[in-house]
C-alpha cells in the first residue's frame, strides 16, 4: 500500500511537472513577439477572417534609423481602405465613405500593455502552453495556446516565427473552440530593404475635403473622469482612462480601458444626442462585440474582443460619481 | 518478498505469511533496510516527523542501485505486481480527469448566474457607415494588448467591411 502511495505521489509530481512544462517557454515566446513587432521590418500580405468575411491586406513595417516605427496597411479587397501608423498616431482612410479616422495621443506613453514583464500575469486567467510547431507563409513557427479559465474571455492561438519571433498568425476562438477571427500572413518578406516611400499613404493626396473623425485624447491618464465602476468583469483591470475630444462643437467623451493582459474592453461615455438614435443592447462589428446602454443623459458603449455578456456586465457597472 | 513486505507493513497478511516475513527479516539484513526505508516513506507521506537527510540519501542510493533496463525483457507479469501498478495508473488518470472537471465546475458558478440573468442576446450586425463606432474601434485598438504583437494588422478589424463578400 505504501509503495503504491509512493508511486502515485511520484506519478502525480511528474504529471504536474509535465503540465507546467512549456508555460514559461510559451510566455517568453509571447514576450519575443512583442519586441519583434516593434523592431522587425517586413512587407507582406495577410488574410483577415471574421465570421464568413475574408479580406486580404498588404502590410509593411519600416523602422527608421532613429527608431521611429511606421506601418502601412492597405486592404486589397473591396474599397482600398488604408491605415497608416506612425509611432502612436493612427490615420485610417476610408475612400468609399470619404472619411478619415484619426487617433492621436496627447502624451506619448508606452502602450499597449502586453509588455514582456506583464506577460506572466496572463496565466491567472488563461492556461498558457506551447502548441505544436507549424508552418505559416513558408516560415517555421512555434505556436502558443491560451485557453480561458472562465467564460468571460475568448481563447487565443498564436503562431510565432522561430527566428525573428514575429507573430505570423493569430486566431481567436469561442468556448466551443470555433474560430471567431483569424489574422494570417499568406506571403511575407522579413527584414527587406524598405524606405519611407514604402509606408507612405497613397490616399492622403486625394483626401482633401474628406470628413475627419478625431477622438484625440486630451487628458493625462487616470485623472478624475467623473465616473465610477460599481462592479467588474473578473480579471479585467483598468489600464487607461482619458477624455477624448470629438471636435470643437461637442463635449468631451470619456474613454476607459480594462484588460486581463490580453483582451481589452473599452468603455465610452458620451452625452446623448438625438441623432445617436435609440439603438441600445448588444451589437457587433465583425469579431468585436458592442453593448450600448443609456444612463441619465449619457450613452455608454462597451466594446471589445470578448463575449457579449462580459461587455454587458462592464457597461452595467458604470455609474456617475456623486 | 518485497511485495509481501509492504503488505506486512499494512497488516494485510495472514498470520502464517506474516511469520514468514518476520523470519526473513531476522535473517536478511538487506530486507531489514528495505523494511526501514518503507516505514520511513510511510511516515513522510503521513507527515510524521523524525526523518533526516539520510532519508533522501538512502532513497537516492536505492535509485542508483536500480538496474537500467537497456533492452526490453520478456517477463511474466505476476498478479501481485499487476495489482500494484494498475491502481496507481488508474488513480493518476482519475485525478487528471477530476482536475479537468474541477476546472469546469469551478468556473461554472462564475459564468452560469451571469448567463441566467442576462437576457438572450442576439448580437446584430452594425451598419458599416456608423462612423462613430469605427472611431471607437480605432481608439480601442490603440489600447488592445494584442496590438503590441500584431501591430497595424489589428486595424484590419476597424476598417473591415463585412459586406465586401456579399457584393461580389
Amino acid at each position: 500500500m505504501i509503495v503504491r502511495a509512493v508511486w502515485l505521489f511520484a506519478s502525480l509530481l511528474f504529471a504536474q511537472g509535465a503540465l507546467a512544462q512549456g508555460q514559461p517557454e510559451a510566455l517568453s515566446l509571447l514576450g519575443r513577439a512583442v519586441s519583434a513587432s516593434q523592431r522587425t521590418s517586413y512587407i507582406g500580405t495577410f488574410v483577415y477572417q471574421s465570421g464568413s468575411n475574408v479580406e486580404t491586406s498588404r502590410v509593411a513595417h519600416y523602422v527608421d534609423t532613429e527608431g521611429n516605427s511606421v506601418e502601412r496597411l492597405e486592404v486589397l479587397d473591396g474599397s482600398p481602405r488604408e491605415v497608416i501608423r506612425v509611432n502612436d498616431e493612427v490615420r485610417c482612410y476610408l475612400p468609399k465613405e470619404k472619411i478619415i479616422i484619426e487617433d492621436r495621443r496627447g502624451a506619448r506613453k508606452t502602450f499597449p500593455s502586453l509588455l514582456p514583464e506583464s506577460v506572466g500575469a496572463l496565466s491567472d486567467y488563461y492556461t498558457v502552453r506551447k502548441g505544436p510547431p507549424g508552418r505559416v507563409a513558408g516560415f517555421d513557427t512555434q505556436s502558443v495556446l491560451l485557453e480561458p479559465k472562465d467564460g468571460y474571455r475568448y481563447g487565443h492561438m498564436f503562431w510565432i516565427e522561430a527566428q525573428t519571433g514575429l507573430l505570423l498568425k493569430a486566431r481567436m476562438v469561442n468556448e466551443r473552440s470555433e474560430p471567431i477571427e483569424q489574422f494570417a500572413f499568406a506571403q511575407l518578406q522579413l527584414g527587406p530593404a524598405l524606405t519611407r516611400e514604402d509606408v507612405q499613404s497613397r490616399l492622403a493626396a486625394s483626401s482633401s475635403g474628406w470628413k475627419v473623425h478625431t477622438a484625440n485624447s486630451t487628458q493625462a491618464q487616470n485623472a478624475d473622469l467623473g465616473w465610477t465602476m460599481n462592479g467588474d468583469v473578473p480579471g479585467f483591470r483598468q489600464i487607461a482612462g482619458m477624455k477624448r475630444s470629438l471636435g470643437p462643437d461637442r463635449p468631451d467623451m470619456v474613454h476607459m480601458v480594462f484588460s486581463d493582459g490580453l483582451a481589452a474592453i473599452s468603455v465610452f461615455i458620451e452625452p446623448y444626442r438625438k441623432e445617436d438614435g435609440n439603438v441600445v443592447g448588444p451589437m457587433k462589428h465583425g469579431a468585436v462585440n458592442v453593448y450600448k446602454r443609456r444612463l441619465a443623459g449619457y450613452v455608454i458603449t462597451a466594446l471589445g474582443e470578448v463575449p457579449p455578456h462580459s461587455l454587458q456586465r462592464m457597461a452595467d457597472a458604470v455609474g456617475q460619481k456623486r | 518478498m518485497k511485495e509481501n513486505l509492504s503488505a506486512f507493513i499494512d497488516d494485510e497478511l495472514d498470520e502464517r505469511t506474516s511469520q514468514q516475513v518476520l523470519d526473513r527479516l531476522h535473517a536478511d539484513g538487506d530486507l531489514r533496510d528495505e523494511f526501514a526505508l518503507q516505514v520511513m516513506i510511510g511516515d513522510v507521506l503521513r507527515g510524521d516527523d523524525g526523518f533526516d537527510a539520510r532519508f533522501t540519501a538512502s532513497v537516492m542510493s536505492r535509485l542508483d542501485d536500480e538496474p537500467t533496463v537497456l533492452a526490453p525483457v520478456a517477463f511474466r507479469v505476476q498478479p501481485e505486481a499487476k495489482r500494484l501498478w494498475m491502481p496507481a495508473a488508474a488513480a493518476v488518470a482519475g485525478v487528471a480527469l477530476v482536475s479537468w472537471l474541477g476546472l469546469d465546475f469551478m468556473s461554472a458558478p462564475d459564468v452560469q448566474p451571469q448567463l441566467a440573468v442576462a437576457p438572450v442576446v442576439v448580437p446584430v450586425q452594425l451598419a458599416q457607415t456608423e462612423s462613430p463606432l469605427r472611431a471607437y474601434l480605432v481608439a480601442h485598438q490603440g489600447y488592445s494588448p494584442t496590438g503590441s504583437m500584431q501591430g497595424v494588422a489589428l486595424y484590419a478589424r476597424g476598417v473591415s467591411d463585412p459586406q465586401t463578400d456579399d457584393r461580389r
